[in-house]
């Protein structure tokens, strides 16, 4: 009988009943990628450009998924993430010629710390009061980016020099869309994994009840916070990567915004579901190229978007497919 | 000496607005239980409305208001009984619905005034007063006045009519509001509209002392945040007092400490109070139901 963290069965309770994680057969997601990899050749190339820097949204959308989804902790601060790593990687890279590689490491390590940093305060937070100190805490960073102007270059932000990842530089549409891609598939890859795992498990069991797993004996604290740095993590290699593909930071692309629509996708998704996420960052980033001079169309559409999930399929898309699935085939 | 009470009297000036919204989200999360991440657009948006009666069809601006009050009070009400209802009681729809609307109404504000700021009619003259050797801001004193009016507006609302009566018993205990023969469904749609006038007030009065454009709120909302979890988002005086105790702070904290990092202090300083208190510092303590 292990004295230490008991392992926290997959079994599902009556009164919530948690679908089983099927992972997709090998077949389908080999043939997804595969379109994937084909896709900038049958699009132009300035809708793929647009695509690249959904996909870093998308990148960091799965990490708050996961957190959303498994602990329940809803952030609204997770833009404040993407800054973090995506002005670490670009000063490495600026000021000690850093390679793109460890720069992505050092930013994932970064924010992960920061998420440590407000994971811990906020352990006895829930509903809106969590959500308003992520919130702060976004904004927070966002504010100290802009002020520490000798090393960020303050609101002006600061371009970024063009890096590679091996013999693959980060300049053509085609290359920036590869290496995301390439980025994606892998942050998805090991969030699933990771939410297949006991460690996983554990995560979902304190989302479920904080009272019920401490009596299991979880460690509250450290599952809590190890999910929000993991989390934390994801959106720091996305602000990387963003950086790189849009060749510019400023502190109001990672501000109050961009928290807002990152969860918005993790909830359009539904919050927990990576494909959920994949398919909704996608969807709801792209109709901005059917009318690019309209400003306030991207935030319209994410609006939209939150209010009709919301009120049709609360679940969000991926839990919604998924129960589709279910009735359909059971009706045949 | 007389510097400190420039500053302060300055600082009491934005914290009146911070306490205004703070009054309406506390208003509505205590009768309504949603955190409305959009009050600071729905002002925003009535605001406009006040400015298109002002300056397009040239109103003066007390008469504009009277359209843009009834606008805020639709609005409201309209919002709560379509939007929010159809949302139910779970927290992240709840949380979340709010930002979809704060999204929502933020872009079609731009999509129909544009996003450049643009001059609102001035209430307040922008000059000094000499108050016995102490300078002090004319259009400061103003909002603080007007704020205060208001704030004892709704305190006599809430606790001598029949509707503030009904909205002290729904906060108070739904359930029983409703066993008691009130309608708690026109409760909350009044929650909303009073919340909603209460955020024109406060967009106007900015606008009026500063210039108008979508995003102006979006500062003063997140301050309001911090002002309202001081009150523990379920305490009217807390709410107020939060709201000025938070302006004198960072005007004082602003001058005489550090100009830079006096928002991003601010915004610390809530995820501290929260850690120390999570129910706010004058919330009542919530206790967990196994």
């Amino acid at each position: 009988m292990p004295v230490s963290e008991p392992r926290v069965a997959a079994a599902s309770t009556e009164r919530h009943p948690e679908p089983t994680r099927r992972l997709p057969g090998l077949a389908p997601v080999a043939a997804l990628i595969v379109a994937a990899a084909a896709l900038p050749y049958v699009v132009p190339s300035y809708l793929l450009t647009e695509i690249t820097i959904a996909l870093t949204f998308t990148l960091a959308a799965i990490g708050l998924t996961v957190l959303a989804g498994s602990t329940k902790q809803v952030s609204l601060g997770h833009g404040g993430f993407m800054a973090l790593g995506a002005y670490v990687a670009t000063v490495l890279a600026d000021r000690a010629g850093v390679s793109f590689l460890a720069g992505a490491v050092v930013a994932a390590a970064v924010a992960a710390l920061a998420g440590v940093a407000i994971g811990l305060p906020t352990l006895r937070l829930h509903g809106p009061y969590l959500a308003l100190s992520t919130l702060a805490f976004g904004v927070a960073i966002q504010q100290l980016i802009a002020q520490w102007d000798s090393l960020t270059g303050g609101s002006f932000g600061m371009s970024v020099p063009t890096a590679a990842v091996g013999p693959v530089r980060f300049e053509s549409p085609i290359d920036l869309y590869h290496i995301v891609l390439v980025f994606v598939i892998a942050g998805t890859w090991v969030a699933a994994n990771v939410l297949r795992s006991p460690t996983g498990r554990k995560w979902r069991a304190v989302g479920q009840s904080e009272i019920a797993s401490q009596v299991l004996g979880l460690n509250l604290a450290l599952n809590k916070t190890a999910a929000f740095a993991f989390s934390a993590a994801f959106a720091g290699v996305a602000g990387a990567l963003y950086a790189q593909v849009v060749g510019y930071v400023a502190p109001e692309s990672f501000g109050l915004f961009a928290s807002v629509f990152l969860l918005a996708i993790a909830v359009v998704g539904g919050a927990g579901s990576l494909a959920g996420a994949l398919v909704a960052g996608l969807a709801l980033n792209l109709p901005q190229q059917i009318a690019s001079d309209v400003r306030a169309l991207p935030a319209i559409i994410y609006g939209v978007a939150l209010l009709a999930i919301l009120g049709l399929v609360p679940a969000g898309i991926g839990p919604g497919f998924a129960a589709l699935r279910v009735r359909w085939t059971r009706e045949r | 000496m007389s510097e400190l009470l420039t500053v302060i009297i300055g600082g009491l000036g934005a914290g009146a607005l911070y306490a205004l919204i703070a009054l309406g989200l506390t208003l509505i999360y205590r009768v309504t239980g949603v955190v409305n991440f959009a009050q600071g657009e729905m002002a925003t948006l009535a605001t406009f409305v006040s400015l298109t009666f002002a300056i397009s069809l040239g109103w003066p601006l007390w008469a504009a208001l009277l359209p843009a009050i009834a606008f805020a009070l639709g609005t409201g009400a309209l919002i709560e009984r379509f939007a929010i209802r159809a949302l139910g009681r779970n927290e992240l729809p709840a949380v979340v619905g709010t930002l979809g609307l704060f999204l929502l109404i933020n872009s079609l504000t731009g999509l129909v005034w544009g996003f450049r700021p643009r001059p609102y009619p001035e209430v307040f003259p922008n000059e000094v007063l000499d108050v016995a050797g102490v300078p002090i801001g004319v259009q400061d004193l103003g909002v603080l006045g007007v704020s205060l009016a208001i704030m004892f507006a709704l305190n006599r609302l809430l606790r001598t009519t029949k509707l503030g009566l009904a909205v002290r018993a729904t906060a108070n205990d739904s359930q029983v509001a409703g066993w008691m023969g009130i309608d708690t469904q026109r409760v909350h749609m009044a929650a909303w509209a009073v919340a909603s006038v209460l955020g024109l007030a406060a967009g106007v009065l900015y606008a009026a002392t500063h210039s108008i454009n979508p995003n102006m709120m979006i500062d003063v909302l997140l301050k309001a945040f911090v002002a309202a979890v001081i009150g523990g988002l379920v305490s009217f005086p807390g709410a107020v007092v939060g709201g000025l105790a938070l302006g004198v702070a960072e005007n004082v904290i602003g001058v005489y400490v550090t100009a830079d990092y006096k928002t991003a202090i601010t915004f610390l300083l809530i995820i501290v109070v929260l850690a120390a208190r999570p129910s706010g510092l004058l919330g009542a303590p919530a206790h967990a139901r196994v």
